[in-house]
């Protein structure tokens, strides 16, 4: 483990030294969830090198298609040029630093800025400047103040990514085996997934690494905190319903997996209770037979990704009477705002050759669990805002938190996946990897 | 008549009958300027690639006037100037 650098507050640098010794111990001090200058050097050595989600390719399909996405507060336009190319530019007028684009969607092939009027195309070329002979002269050359691109920008199975470092290693070194587990959702239809409309956003007043936590590796907390849904019969009636199956994470990376099959003697469907003509197109779709092994017996499937992306894919009862199942998947980016504050995007995809009632089902599923308006999502963002207040106390910051759980469980040989994988979904095992992780970017 | 609107400007785009055809009318209220296109010139813009419209974006405010000469206001105030 490296050393605690110089160049930081000696406030700071004790500060990681206490985390620095309980990370391997499953001990962690509550301050990392809410800490300005603790913020200030996630800014500068994590999300500044880090590949972050920006968006799914079917956000922006056509030319001219463009979404505002941020890597920490800049704002990158990312916009599908008329030569079909996707590219980041970072909204911010070459002129006198204005945004050029404050829609968070729509379509141009043109972008104008509001403050002087400098144009630029939707590849990022600037292209008018008002009265330009006038104001600027004749040798004045527009190539060299066009829209300053993302310096990295790269995709996986649809799934865009962007780096502020350039000299960042490439996304698939960065994903490594989590792919594997990427591709259960990615893979699962030979024409892959399809965004049900724009992203919905909310602000918490938590941690982005409080919020990730929960679907990166806590199944425990589905007995308290969405106990009401269990009473209800939206949940499975064994309250441990999440504790039955396989927590992997991805050793040096930070990601990690939470792969849910059904509870004993649960009559769920195969497959995340998908239609069947998904499930047999998904057979030839994946790229191996394990995968699609793995996929049939799935019924919640959780990935997330360091730092800050994570999706969920459960099998959800329609109603409480609990006739059939409509699975859902949902992407979100735990977006840092501040310490103590975050913003919630989250998606609902579903397979592009999904049928049409299917899909209709779907978003339904999704709206009443998840998103903004979510029983799930406001069980957990109320929980999520008090552990973030409690870490900033004087009293509670030092508090030293229990990530012990599961320290000494043997991992399971015979998974069929990549990583290190362990049988019982109550570990703290993938937060364990996850803060290895963290610590290492903080130090380096 | 429709409108088409995006973060940028606003359009609108009507069919207007002449005696013995017709055009498209497109205007853009807040600038100003109106075109009115018939089939031909609608034709000839579909195969147009973007950078004609760059190239008609280079003044984003419309055209520049021609021949017009910036000259500084001392021109106007000094005694025997033009105007003394």
């Amino acid at each position: 483990m490296a050393k605690v650098k110089t160049g930081v507050s000696p406030r700071l640098s004790r500060m990681l030294e206490e985390l620095q010794e309980g990370v391997e111990d499953g001990l962690v001090p509550a301050w990392i969830f809410n800490d300005p200058e603790l913020f200030e050097l996630e800014k500068e050595k994590i999300f500044s090198r880090a590949w972050v989600y920006l968006a799914h390719e079917s956000e922006i399909p056509k030319p001219g298609d463009y979404v505002l996405r941020y890597v920490l507060d800049n704002p990158y336009i990312l916009v599908r040029g008329e030569d079909g190319v996707v590219r980041a530019l970072l909204d911010m007028c070459r002129h006198r630093g204005m945004r050029v684009c404050r829609a968070e969607l729509g379509n141009a092939s043109h972008f104008r800025c509001p403050f002087h009027g400098w144009t630029y195309r939707n590849d990022g070329r600037l292209i008018g400047v008002p009265a330009e002979r006038e104001a600027f002269g004749q040798d004045f050359n527009k190539e060299e103040w066009g829209l300053v691109p993302i310096p990295r920008l790269e995709a996986f199975d649809g799934m865009i990514f962007g780096n502020l470092d350039p000299e960042a290693p490439s996304l698939a070194e960065w994903l490594g085996d989590i792919r594997w587990y990427l591709e259960l959702v990615t893979k699962r239809s030979p024409q892959g997934l399809e965004v049900l409309g724009p992203p919905q956003r909310w602000v918490v007043h938590t941690d982005w690494k409080l919020a990730l936590e929960t679907f990166l590796s806590d199944s425990y907390h589905t007995l308290m905190t969405h106990r009401s849904l269990i009473e209800l019969g939206i949940a499975p009636k064994d309250a441990k319903y999440a504790m039955y199956g396989e927590q992997i994470h991805i050793p040096g990376k930070g990601h990690g997996s939470m792969v849910v099959g059904a509870p004993p003697g649960a009559k769920l469907p195969p497959f995340w209770g998908y239609p069947e003509e998904m499930l047999e197109r998904a057979r030839t779709s994946y790229p191996t037979p394990e995968q699609f092994e793995t996929a049939r017996e799935t019924r919640i499937l959780l990935v997330t990704l360091f730092p800050n992306f994570s999706f969920h894919n459960p099998i959800r009862k329609p109603d409480h009477k609990y006739q059939g199942a409509v699975p859902m998947l949902t992407f979100r980016v735990w977006h840092p705002l501040g310490p103590g504050r975050i913003e919630i995007f989250s998606w609902a995809l579903v397979e592009k050759d999904a049928p049409e009632w299917f899909k209709e089902k779907t978003r339904h599923s999704y709206l009443r669990f998840f998103g903004s308006s979510g029983t799930f999502e406001q069980d957990d963002t109320e929980i999520w805002s008090h552990v973030a207040h409690n870490a900033a106390t004087p009293q509670g910051r030092h508090l030293r938190l229990n990530y012990r759980m599961g320290l000494k469980l043997e991992p399971d040989p015979n998974w069929p996946g990549p990583g290190v994988a362990y049988g019982l979904n109550f570990t703290d095992a993938n937060m364990r990897n996850f803060h290895r992780r963290y610590l290492e970017m903080l130090l380096s | 008549m429709f409108t088409l609107t995006n973060e940028f400007t606003t359009v609108t785009i009507e069919k207007v009958q002449t005696r013995n055809g017709e055009r498209l009318r497109i205007s853009a209220p807040r600038m100003g300027y109106s075109v009115e296109l018939d089939p031909l010139e609608l034709e000839a813009l579909t195969w147009q690639p973007v950078e004609t419209f760059s190239r008609l974006l280079s003044t984003p405010f419309g055209p520049d006037e021609e021949g017009v000469e910036a000259r500084p206001l001392s021109d106007l105030i000094l005694f025997g100037g033009e105007h003394g």
